[in-house]
């Protein structure tokens, strides 16, 4: 039999079920004490279940409080360690966000300040409020406010001047083209009007930039910055094109002068509203 | 080869419990819980009983997904108690074994409590007969004789094939006669 054991054939089954067959009457008989005759005491918990049924799988399954119960339980059944890893990984998710909701409160400071509601004539006050430094030295007090306003006039909002300072306000005062483009659809705001219609009024003239009182402030100084808005304002005329070239001088004449001629109907719906304000 | 009779109830009984009604779940309880015992004593659990009543928390816990009939049920309440076995184990092989109980060197010993310690006694002699047999061969043997299933259901609860379940059945036979007949010279 021991051997049989050792090399067993799942063949030799059949041969043997009928021996098994007494075998398995005989280890239930010895096996049969291992069997208490009644159920044995339900715990606490089962007790609940026997006496109440079990609750509503919906209820027991969904909602908010079988989630937390079941957190609870897993969290409950952690060691020492992993709870000390748990609690220090919920330190540091505060103190982040912590920093996080400061530097947000130091963001809501500021944006108010630059949030002021921009003055209908553009003045000097306004035009160095809003830049804080970002005026290039070589250009007069007036360049900047145009050149930046193109960049804050884009977006037509306070925040966006902070940002646009830098970005918008050079690359307007490098490319006439942008320049143009952009100094054409600001025309609504007072500061970025000024800043394109410099050109258009010294070049144009009376014609077509009237952007008046930026135009006064600005005047022909921009050759860059100012040539492009100037070349939209004065586009709708054919003489813009000419004007950027003469006034525009360096830079600003080339491209003034071409961004002007194709930009003319962007800029003469951009420049004609605020032409006729002046005008 | 299952016990299990075709009572026209079975088929509400399954019904009422996946709907969780208490009489359907005392019900079960009251036909499966000192088969779940004795298994799980007859493996070595360190507390059978309360073992026991874990469960049929979780048989309860997962009827109303469960799908069958009464025959279905039976190895579906030896699957859970298998597995739960297994985890067990596992956590005591983690946390170290507890001493067994010696009631001879326990002074508080109670008269009254003398036939509860002779059954004890067979109980463990009983156990020690089955600690001769392999894990696997205890396995199928304790769900054969104990909990009453067939070869079929054995192997899906142990998961192996029907002959891998004879064979171990009829290894564990012969063993168990060997000592047997070991015993009856002695």
């Amino acid at each position: 039999m021991t051997a049989s054991n050792d090399h067993f054939d799942v063949g030799d089954v059949r041969h043997v079920e009928v021996d098994d067959a007494a075998l398995m009457a005989s280890a239930r008989r010895l096996l049969r004490p291992l069997v208490p005759d009644a159920p044995p005491t339900a715990s606490a918990a089962l007790g609940v279940v026997l006496r109440e049924g079990l609750p509503d799988p919906a209820d027991a399954h969904s909602g908010l409080a079988a989630w937390a119960a079941r957190m609870a339980g897993r969290v409950a059944g952690l060691g020492v360690a992993a709870k000390l890893m748990l609690a220090a990984g919920v330190a540091v998710a505060g103190v982040g966000s912590a920093a996080t909701a400061v530097e947000l409160t130091h963001d809501g400071h500021d944006t108010p300040h630059s949030r002021l509601p921009a003055p209908a004539s553009p003045s000097p006050r306004s035009t160095d409020t809003d830049r804080h430094g970002a005026t290039p030295p070589a250009l007069p007090t007036s360049v900047p406010s145009g050149s930046h306003e193109g960049g804050s006039t884009h977006d037509g909002t306070s925040e966006n001047i902070h940002d646009g300072d830098s970005h918008r306000g050079d690359t307007q005062s490098h490319d006439g083209s942008s320049g143009g483009d952009d100094g054409g659809s600001l025309s609504t705001s007072g500061r970025d009007g000024s800043g394109s219609g410099s050109d258009g009024g010294s070049d144009d003239g009376g014609t077509s930039s009237t952007t008046s009182g930026s135009t006064t402030t600005s005047g022909s100084h921009d050759g860059d910055s100012g040539s492009g808005s100037g070349s939209d304002g004065g586009s709708s005329t054919s003489g813009s094109g000419s004007d950027g070239g003469t006034d525009g001088g360096t830079d600003g004449g080339l491209a003034s002068g071409s961004d002007g001629g194709g930009s003319s109907s962007d800029g003469g719906s951009s420049g004609s509203s605020t032409s006729g304000g002046d005008g | 080869m299952t016990s299990a009779g075709a009572d026209p109830r079975d088929n509400d009984l399954v019904a009422a419990a996946r709907a969780g009604q208490a009489w359907a779940l005392t019900e079960i309880w009251n036909r499966y819980a000192a088969a779940v015992t004795g298994y799980l004593r007859g493996r070595g659990a360190h507390d059978p009983e309360d073992v026991t009543s874990e469960v049929f928390l979780a048989v309860f816990e997962r009827l109303p997904r469960f799908h069958g009939d009464d025959n279905d049920l039976r190895a579906f309440v030896f699957t859970v108690a298998h597995h739960r076995l297994v985890d067990d184990v596992r956590r005591r092989s983690r946390r170290g074994e507890p001493l067994p109980y010696d009631a001879t060197d326990d002074s508080r010993t109670h008269p009254s409590a003398e036939s509860d310690a002779l059954d004890r006694l067979a109980d463990q002699r009983v156990r020690d007969l089955l600690e001769t047999l392999s894990p696997d061969q205890r396995d199928v043997l304790l769900l054969r004789v104990v909990a009453d299933l067939s070869l079929e259901q054995t192997a899906d609860v142990v998961g192996k094939r029907v002959g891998a379940v004879k064979a171990l059945q009829h290894r564990a036979l012969a063993t168990m006669r060997r000592l047997l007949e070991q015993a009856v010279s002695l």
